[in-house]
Formats: structure tokens, sequence, C-alpha cells
């Protein structure tokens, strides 16, 4: 067998499984904050979603240590840079983002965890003066291939997370999520869907959830303008029926976007505050969207 | 190549084995995507009759043409095919006159034969079907149902003008109900679900019944009035849904056998002789049904979006089975995809 399934989640194997993203607390993830994954779990969470930005500072060993010892489940995350673009018109570049992604597997292998996801297919931010041609949706397509390929080895699931037209100049839109994933062609490769995105992109909310439920690896479970989830115009109803009919049962996700460093409030325009804390959101919107999930899985 | 095996019921294995390569007169399919029909989920709950384990499913597919074997002309390497998934003897009575869809040892690649379930496919050409560029591969893949449909529809004759009953709205009949349509009927549609008569709706069928709010005689002058009906396809495979049909059918009409009848179900055999029903069996389709089918989805006479219910990755098959028994009537066709 060449390649199974993440080992987390499934199809009708019980319930969601509730991520907290470390950017919650923390621009930068090291051996200095792996509090925060006791945090996660004091907080009522299953998995700690580690950010892989500066995968030079994040140390597996110590981060599988500590799950282990607090009963935690993680997953990893990253947004590429220009640094790291996959879909870099420079093959030096193209190169350095393909090795990037390949260390960031291996440190998601490495810390025991499955699902390695985010904006992995081109810099976050990036913009370009007209649409795309084709050459990047290749580069991309090319530069993930090697990545899954190299992460099926090591058990590990890659994720596309399609993110707004502001942050993304290649994957706005679920169905651009499947065309890309259908250009790699490597049965690793998985949907990320971000309910925040979805509300500037999709035309609803429960028909790109469901196309892509059983393609998910995760799924941010976040609010229109990333409050508190249940205080914006997100269609919450209709992302858990579409979860709960496909019996969707892997990992979701909480953002806080309230304590964020000046580099991401910028990257993501962030200009005020969302709610109290961190933690107060995160609360809040957990026991939320507990409830909806509640109504809908039965 | 990757493999899905049923090794048991419920039960599918993923094995690596070796790519097969197109002998004479064959052509290496890539599939790229699978449908899952009624009799799969038979042998999946293990209660299809002619069907034991280890099998390679998939029998309703839609594929790439990688390579093709010496002899075989006029299928072009990329373009998109699917095949026929009947095994004839040729040498058996009716394959003598040419009905090698009821051949006496027929076996059928995904049940009796290994089916499509892996990444490439050795298929016959002569069974091989060329899909046109424009087509989608759910397109493709419905081409299989879509030929029984075609094939049913023509086995009570001249259908344009008369008015048919389609008792079931689930995938065949659906498919049943728009090849009545395309061939001139009048047809009415009936189900127990509102989603599958929403869908077929969806499909152009306007007049649907809802059996478990509406009498089928009632439906029927809704619908027809005072002409009734002369053709009933019995697509749903239920006991109320065929004694219906024999009591309500017009003298001298035709009912049409397609769905797979699980029990065996008393049929008013008084009625039908009084009434001088004809009673009429179909079974699969033939090469020009295939082909037929081809053209009508090309043609948009037979419209397939609003059949796509679900997709799941190859990898999760078996999760493919888990949400139809979940959604039960829920759902039309469910693909896996490669």
């Amino acid at each position: 067998v060449r390649y199974s399934a993440p080992t987390i989640g499934g199809i009708f194997v019980g319930n969601l499984k509730y991520a907290v993203h470390a950017y919650a607390w923390t621009g930068s993830w090291s051996n200095e904050t792996l509090d925060l994954i006791d945090r996660a779990r004091q907080l009522g969470f299953d998995m700690i979603e580690i950010p892989l930005m500066e995968v030079e500072l994040v140390d597996p060993g110590a981060i599988s240590k500590r799950l282990d010892e607090v009963g935690l489940d993680a997953c990893t995350s990253t947004a590429c840079s220009e640094s790291s673009d996959i879909t870099a018109e420079d093959e030096a570049g193209r190169r350095q983002g393909v090795e990037y992604l390949k260390q960031c597997v291996k440190a998601t292998a490495d810390m025991g965890a499955t699902v390695f996801t985010g904006v992995t297919y081109s810099a976050l931010g990036r913009k370009i003066s007209t649409m795309p041609e084709e050459s990047y949706w290749e580069r991309a397509a090319e530069g993930l291939k090697e990545a899954a390929r190299y992460a099926q080895d090591l058990g590990v699931t890659v994720g596309i997370e399609p993110v707004n037209r502001y942050e993304s100049f290649l994957v706005n839109t679920c169905d651009q999520a499947f065309r890309l994933r259908e250009m790699i062609d490597e049965p690793n490769v998985a949907i990320h869907l971000d309910a925040y995105h979805m509300n500037i992109e999709e035309t609803d909310f429960y028909e790109p959830t469901k196309k892509a439920a059983p393609y998910l690896c995760h799924y941010h479970l976040s609010e229109s303008h990333r409050g508190t989830p249940g205080t914006g115009l997100v269609d919450w109803d209709g992302i858990y029926r579409a979860l709960a009919e496909a019996g969707y049962s892997g990992p979701v996700g909480l953002e806080s976007f309230v304590e964020v460093s000046p580099a991401m409030a910028g990257a993501t325009c962030i200009w005020r505050r969302l709610a109290e804390s961190s933690d107060q959101l995160l609360t809040d919107g957990l026991a939320y969207l507990k409830s909806v999930e509640a109504k809908h899985y039965g | 190549m990757r493999q899905a095996v049923m090794t048991s019921p419920g039960r599918i294995e993923f094995r690596e084995v070796a790519e097969p390569k197109p002998g004479p007169g064959q052509v290496l399919l890539r599939v790229k995507q699978i449908g899952i029909c009624g009799s799969d989920v038979h042998v999946y709950h293990g209660r299809h009759p002619f069907t034991s384990y280890p099998v390679v499913q998939g029998h309703e597919f839609s594929a790439v043409v990688e390579a093709i074997g010496e002899g075989v002309a006029g299928i072009a390497v990329g373009a998109k095919a699917t095949a026929r998934p009947q095994v004839a003897c040729g040498e058996c009575q009716p394959c003598r006159r040419g009905d090698y869809h009821i051949c006496d040892h027929l076996k059928v690649q995904g049940f009796q034969a290994p089916g499509v379930a892996q990444e490439l496919f050795a298929a016959e050409a002569e069974k091989t079907v060329s899909l046109p560029d424009s087509f989608s591969h759910v397109q493709g893949a419905l081409v299989e149902p879509a030929a029984v449909a075609v094939h049913a529809s023509g086995r009570a004759g001249e259908m344009r003008g008369k008015n048919a009953l389609v008792s079931g709205a689930g995938p065949i009949g659906n498919l049943v109900a728009q090849m009545c349509a395309y061939r001139g009927a009048h047809v009415l549609i009936t189900d127990l679900s509102d989603f599958r008569l929403e869908k077929a709706k969806e499909c152009g069928i306007e007049a649907t019944s809802n059996a478990s709010q509406e009498g089928l005689p009632e439906a029927s002058q809704r619908v027809f009035g005072s002409q009734g009906f002369d053709v009933a396809f019995e697509c749903a495979g239920a006991e109320a849904s065929m004694s219906a049909a024999v009591e309500s059918v017009n003298k001298g009409g035709a009912i049409v056998i397609v769905a797979v009848f699980q029990e065996k179900p008393p049929v008013d055999l008084a009625v039908i002789g009084d009434r001088e029903l004809h009673l009429i069996g179909s079974l699969m389709y033939q090469h020009c049904d295939y082909e037929e089918a081809v053209n009508r989805i090309a043609a948009g006479d037979i419209r397939t979006g609003p059949l796509d219910s679900m997709h799941f990755p190859f990898e999760r098959y078996l999760d493919a089975y888990h949400y139809i028994e979940h959604q039960g009537t829920k759902c039309l066709k469910v693909f896996v995809d490669l």
C-alpha cells in the first residue's frame, strides 16, 4: 500500500476533532511556547495547530513529547512566503520552496502528526499584475507533487487551503483547490477549507463543504470578520449540515487573531481588537460551534 | 498500481499489483471515475446472489485511453472512454442470435469477473466506447446506467405519444424517465422520496408523485386524466409499486421489469390474463445502447448534473458505501475518483 488515508479523521468514525491554531497566542513557535499545548488542552481542544513558518525554530521531538504527556494531537500548517514560494519564476527560488515544504513535512512526521496544510502552493499575499498564466498552476502542482510524494513515505497528508483574493492570486475557491489537487494527482493531497475566506469567495457554504468533505484534512472555522464564531455572517448550519451528511470526523480548527504579531496583523489585515482576548474568543467560539455540531451530528 | 479489492462484505483492501498490458484487440484505460450502483451495494452487504469474494468491483466508469494494443483502430490515445462490462460466451443460443446481453454464461466485470477498481484496466476494444472531449468523467461514468435506460425504454416498442409510468426515481428510474421523455412519451415518475422526485424534476420530468402521499390511480388521473397510462417501467423493485402498476396500467398495456427484485413479489396473474397485459423483462444493454447513451448525454437529452450526489477519493472507497448507507434515498449517484 503506497498510501492510506490520514489516521486522524475519517468518515463516520466519530466526532469532529477541534484544533486551535497556536497563532491565537504566539506569532512564532519554538520551545519557548511548548506550554501552549497544555493551554489548548485546558481550553477543551483535541488538537493544536503548530505553525511552521519558522520551521527551523520548531523542535518536533520536544513537541511530540509534550503532546504525549498532555494527551493532545497536532497538525501543522504554514503560509508560504517570498522565500518559500513554489510558484517563483526563477528555478532557484522554486527549488527553495520545494525544499521548505519537504522540511515542513519532515517536521510534521517527526512530531507524530499526519496533516501538514495551509497556503502551501504560493506565497501568502503575493500579487501579480495579471490573471495567473497556466505556468503558475503548473509550477504549484509540480512543487506540491514532489512534496506530496516525499510525504507519502512519511504517512503525511498535504493540504491545500484556498484563501481570499487579497491573500493569494492563485487558489481562492474550493473548486480551484480541487483543480490544483487534480493537477498534482497524488492521493495524499487534501483540501483545507476556511469559512472566513469562503465568505468572500464562494457563493454559499453548504455546497463547497459537501463537495470537499470526503477530501478534507482540515477546516478553519473562522468567522466572516475573524472574530468569535457565531457573531458574524458565516452560515454555520450550512457548514455543519454538509459535514454531518458526509460523516466527516476529522480536524476542524479555530483561529484567533486577537493577539497577533505585528507581522501577521499586516498580512491578515487585522486593524482592531476582535474580542476581549484570544482565550475569550476561543472559549465562546468553541462552545458555540459545539452547540451547532450537536444539532447536526445528533 | 493501486487496486481496491472487496475481500468480504464490507471490507476493502488496497493492493499494489502489476500494471496490465493491452493485448491484441485491447485498450489500456486509465480509470478516472467509478460510479457505485445498487448492485455494488448488494455486494458490499454480502447480498448479491451471483458474486463471490474476493472481488474487484467497478463497472460504471470513465477513463482516459493510455495505450492501444495490436490491431486496434479508431480509438485514440488520450481520448476519454468507457467500456461495457459484459463478458459473453459467444456460443450459446442467445449469443448466436445476437442477444449476448442475456448470454447463458454471462459474466459481468465487477461481479463474476474482475472490475475496474484500479488505476489501469485492459478492456476489449470492441466493448470500448470513445467519449466526446466535452464529456465530464461523471458523464462518462453515467453511460452504463444510461445504457440500461436506453435498452429498457426501448423494450415496450414505440413510445411516441404514449403515457408512461416510471416507478422508482433512483438513478435507473430517473434515467429511464428521461429516455422515455426523449422517445416522445408523457412521463409520470413516482417514488417515496421527495429528494429523488425533486431531482427528477431538475432533469426535466415535471410530473411526479410521492407514493406515500398519493395513490397511483389518483396520480394517474391527475397527470394523464381519463387516458391513463399504457406502459409502466418498474424501477423500484418493490412489491407495492409492482402491484400498483398491474392494477392501474391500461388494458393491453405493458409492464417492463427493470429493477432487480430481492424478494419474489406476488403478482396478480388473473389481472394480467384478464386485461391482456404484457410483462416484459429487461437486462442490461447491448453495444448499440452504449453508443446511444453517449449520444443522448452529449446532446443534452439526458441531463446528468442532478444525478451527481457525492465524490470520494479512491482511498475512501469504503466510505462511499458508508455515505450511501447513511444517506439512504437522499442521494442518487456516488462516485469514486482516481
